[in-house]
């Protein structure tokens, strides 16, 4: 039986509509079930929001961690009435404009069908719809991403420069992307003269400079700003916290347990301690520090080395993924992150030949199964108050970790 | 080095400043008749069962710092008051365990830690115990500390009545002035000989007469001044009627159901059968509230709130992330206004706990809200303030501090604590470091490896 062909307008209405739906049925949850739909950020930044229509700072709000653009551009949420989803709403619009991006980004070559259904991968997620409709705003640092994206495809390397500086102001981690951008922006160009025999120097030329000194202007610009307004409360709670901060409690993430402990070691008796355990004080003391090192060692380094320059995309995407593999803190918004990179790499990578269609349902079976697992012991330490530290959740990061470093090989090997 | 401030044994053992009241209600059925009595004893013919509340008082100093210093322990976990009608016009009722409310001077704004000192030498001294400065927490007008462990109290004046033995206390140290209180709603009163250390020494024995009501409480009985003239034989006896208005009042109705609802790591507060807002005849508006002294390993999150709840105050720790082993402060003094009487569930939040090697589960107790309406009396306020049995003082008294002086309160749950199960790390941080780093390395080979593999397999392809 054929798939029926649609079209990309028709995709679109389709996808508009079904986030119309999860909106309306999260305001229907909100109201009658015990488990409120509307994620608990939403209710961070509405109310950071607030502040900053009364006047005040948006980081007088606790647990606001994000750049106060955030909270300015939510400013009709705190109008009240049907206002207080003008955040929902800005954010689904983001997410249509991210597929819509996604779209004008997918290699042309690739025939019209399998782009409608690599695009479908993002717009009828449903991963995706949720993380919008819920009210977490990571669709608006993807729609800033692929717009850097697409500018940077079109060869309008300054203005993709000026949208990558600001996604870097709204969360730190797009900064993985400059090496990638820089590398392959090095085969565009000749080298400087006076150092064109010298390894990696010879990379530099004008575009990658010009590309780097925009980034950094775009983001130095708006850090500036941003500091005029609230001074050092900025830095601290956008930058400072993300850089230090010991999350100890449950997530995703290989470092979570080893984390929790290391936030209560300066507490414990060290009677109760064993020599191992003080001789590995030093490095579970420092993690928050140490876990930076593979972390942009691969995805910062090694992956743009290997791929920017022959699959600029597919690069992005595993780069991300790999940041977020090993990044300390991991929560399923997260996954938003390298998901907008998925269809590209799909519409190029040989993992969705026939030839290896099995291999590819086998990962993403995989990548389910294991997630699956981790949930699991979560439901029971959150929901049912059973200690599943050690044999569930330690167990099962390391399995999520291990098979997301399996999915990475697989990745790399097959872009 | 020279310390400014007067101990307090020092007082407390001091024979020449202090004066004793003992105020005994007993049940208006029991006849009371006096063996002996003397200028400075007083026995009666049999033990008096009733309520017995003794108060000390004596000048003194606060030290340099402070300005005022509360102590007040409640070891009962019943509302006493229902179960012993007679003791209806004392005040103690205010949260379960020990509380402590110290307000610096200007002084001790500016030398804090001399503050803490001062204070804590009090302390040592009256309960065997220090706070460390970031214990406590910024209430009202005054600095809070707060636990439910409630330590041995030394020191106590000699001839109590109520000895060991008493269920409330409350210890008031102003600048020049120092009150110690004693409450047991049940005892049993024998005789007071303070022949031996005679100091001024006021014994009140009354009844409540059968027809007061809840908001005009008459009280007849007699009394004994012992020790008032060193060169008198004879005691001062007076027969004594009088009324008085109780600030705090208990309605008849059962009290509400307060119960926790572990649900993991996020315990449901639950509060049920709230009572009707009374109607008595000296009050007008009356309000409905929850009072909440939440050790650290739980929160409530403001922003959580439900509807018909409004959040009057909220003083301590406001961090909502941190495990209960990184906060210093006690934790959270919160009052609550209720819109109605309506069923409600207030979620808590716990914080992680230290990790155990042997214990996957950890036991902590949290306070039962205490649950009250509070009404504007509108008239004969004053009476209530002017009561002997008012302890309503500048600072501390649980939630009086956030009301106006002629305000009462219905109260409609029983003090106590409940147990809150929190599930915590166990396990060897060895194994689990181990464990971690091994997958971390062996996570950073595949990756590498099939980036060789690739490098590898393009080399093979250009050559």
């Amino acid at each position: 039986m054929a798939i029926p062909a649609i079209s990309f307008g028709q995709l679109l209405l389709l996808a508009t509509l079904l986030r119309i739906g999860f909106f309306f049925f999260g305001l229907y949850q909100d109201e009658y079930m015990p488990v409120r739909y509307t994620d608990i950020d939403y209710l961070v930044f509405s109310d950071a929001a607030k502040y900053v229509y009364q006047g005040l700072s948006p980081y007088k709000r606790e647990t606001y961690r994000y750049t106060p653009l955030l909270a300015w551009s939510l400013l009709p949420n705190a109008w009240g009435g049907f206002y207080v989803h003008f955040g929902k709403i800005l954010f689904m619009v983001c997410d249509l404009l991210t597929g819509i991006l996604i779209y004008k980004t997918l290699p042309k070559l690739i025939e019209h069908q399998k782009r409608i259904f690599l695009l479908a991968i993002w717009l009828l997620n449903p991963m995706v719809i949720t993380i919008s409709t819920r009210g977490s705003s990571e669709s608006v640092l993807t729609c800033f991403i692929m717009l850097t994206v697409y500018y940077f495809m079109r060869q309008n390397f300054t203005l993709s420069a000026l949208w990558l500086g600001l996604s870097i102001h709204l969360k730190i981690y797009p900064i993985i992307y400059i090496p990638a951008f820089l590398f392959c922006l090095s085969a565009r160009g000749s080298p400087f003269t006076f150092v064109k025999n010298v390894p990696v120097l010879n990379w530099i030329n004008l575009t990658n400079l010009w590309f780097l000194l925009v980034t950094l202007v775009s983001l130095g610009g708006c850090n500036y700003a941003m500091y005029q307004f609230y001074g050092y409360e900025f830095l601290e709670h956008s930058y400072f916290y993300h850089l230090t901060r010991i999350d100890h409690r449950h997530n995703f993430s290989l470092y979570n347990v080893m984390l929790y402990y290391a936030s209560a070691w300066p507490h414990l008796s060290s009677d109760l301690l064993s020599l191992l355990d003080l001789l590995f004080n030093g490095i579970a003391q420092n993690i928050e520090k140490f876990a930076f090192g593979p972390q942009l060692f691969i995805s910062a380094v090694i992956i743009p080395l290997t791929l920017a320059q022959s699959n600029l995309l597919a690069c992005l995407f595993i780069q991300t993924f790999a940041f977020v593999t090993f990044n300390k803190v991991i929560t399923s918004q997260y996954f938003i992150w390298f998901l907008i990179f998925l269809p590209h790499y799909l519409g190029t990578s040989t993992l969705t030949s026939k030839e290896h269609i099995a291999r590819s349902c086998m990962m993403l079976l995989m990548w389910i199964m294991s997630q699956a697992c981790w949930l699991l012991y979560a439901y029971k330490l959150e929901f049912l108050g059973e200690s599943t530290f050690t044999d569930g959740l330690l167990k099962s990061s390391i399995l999520f970790f291990l098979t997301n470093c399996y999915l990475l090989k697989q990745f790399i090997e097959y872009a | 080095m020279f310390h400014p401030y007067t101990f307090p044994h020092t007082i407390l053992l001091s024979t020449t400043t202090m004066r004793r009241r003992i105020t005994l209600i007993h049940s208006n059925a029991d006849e009371v008749s006096v063996k002996d009595i003397t200028s400075s004893s007083l026995v009666f013919d049999a033990g008096v069962n009733g309520a017995v509340e003794e108060k000390y008082s004596w000048s003194s100093t606060s030290g340099s710092y402070i300005s005022q210093l509360r102590v007040q322990i409640n070891r009962a976990h019943e509302l006493d008051h229902k179960l012993h009608n007679w003791s209806v016009p004392f005040a103690y009722s205010y949260q379960y365990g020990l509380h402590v409310y110290a307000q610096p001077n200007s002084a001790g704004i500016e030398h804090q830690k001399l503050f803490y000192d001062d204070v804590n030498v009090i302390l040592k001294d009256l309960l065997g115990m220090a706070v460390q400065p970031g214990n406590w927490i910024q209430s009202l007008n005054s600095l809070y500390y707060h636990s439910s462990e409630i330590p041995a109290l030394s020191n106590l004046p000699s001839h109590s009545v109520v000895a060991d033995l008493w269920t409330s206390l409350d210890y008031v140290q102003t600048s020049d002035s120092t009150t110690l209180k004693l409450f047991n709603p049940n005892t049993t009163f024998t005789s007071y000989d303070v022949s031996d250390i005679l100091e001024y020494a006021e014994v009140g024995v009354f009844t409540v007469e059968a027809h007061s009501s809840r908001d005009e409480v008459i009280l007849s009985g007699v009394r004994v001044i012992l020790n008032e003239n060193n060169e008198s034989s004879d005691p001062k006896i007076q027969r004594t009627v009088f009324h008085t208005k109780p600030r705090h009042r208990y309605l008849s109705a059962p009290s509400a159901n307060i119960l926790i609802d572990p649900k993991g790591l996020h315990p449901v507060l639950s509060i049920s059968l709230i009572p009707q807002a009374p109607a008595d005849h000296d009050i007008d508006t009356c309000k409905l509230f929850a009072y909440l002294t939440l050790n650290k390993s739980v929160f409530f999150d403001k922003y959580q709130i439900p509807e018909n709840v409004t959040i009057l105050a909220q003083h301590g720790t406001k961090d909502l992330e941190l495990p209960a082993y990184s906060l210093e402060e006690w934790g959270t003094e919160l009052l609550l206004e209720l819109d109605s009487a309506s069923d409600l569930d207030l979620t808590l939040h716990s914080r992680y706990q230290l990790p155990n090697k042997s214990a996957s589960n950890v036991t902590e107790t949290i306070d039962k809200a205490v649950l009250f309406y509070a009404c504007d009396a509108i008239s004969d306020s004053h009476i209530i303030s002017q009561s002997a049995f008012d302890n309503k003082q500048n600072i501390g008294g649980s939630f009086e501090g956030f009301f106006t002086d002629d305000c009462v309160f219905y109260h409609l749950s029983d003090r106590g604590t409940l147990p809150v199960e929190i599930p915590t790390l166990e396990g060897s941080a060895t194994m689990i470091n181990l464990a971690t780093t091994a997958a971390l390395i062996f996570g950073i080979f595949i990756v590498l490896s099939s980036v060789f593999t690739r490098f590898q397999r393009k080399k093979e392809k250009t050559e």
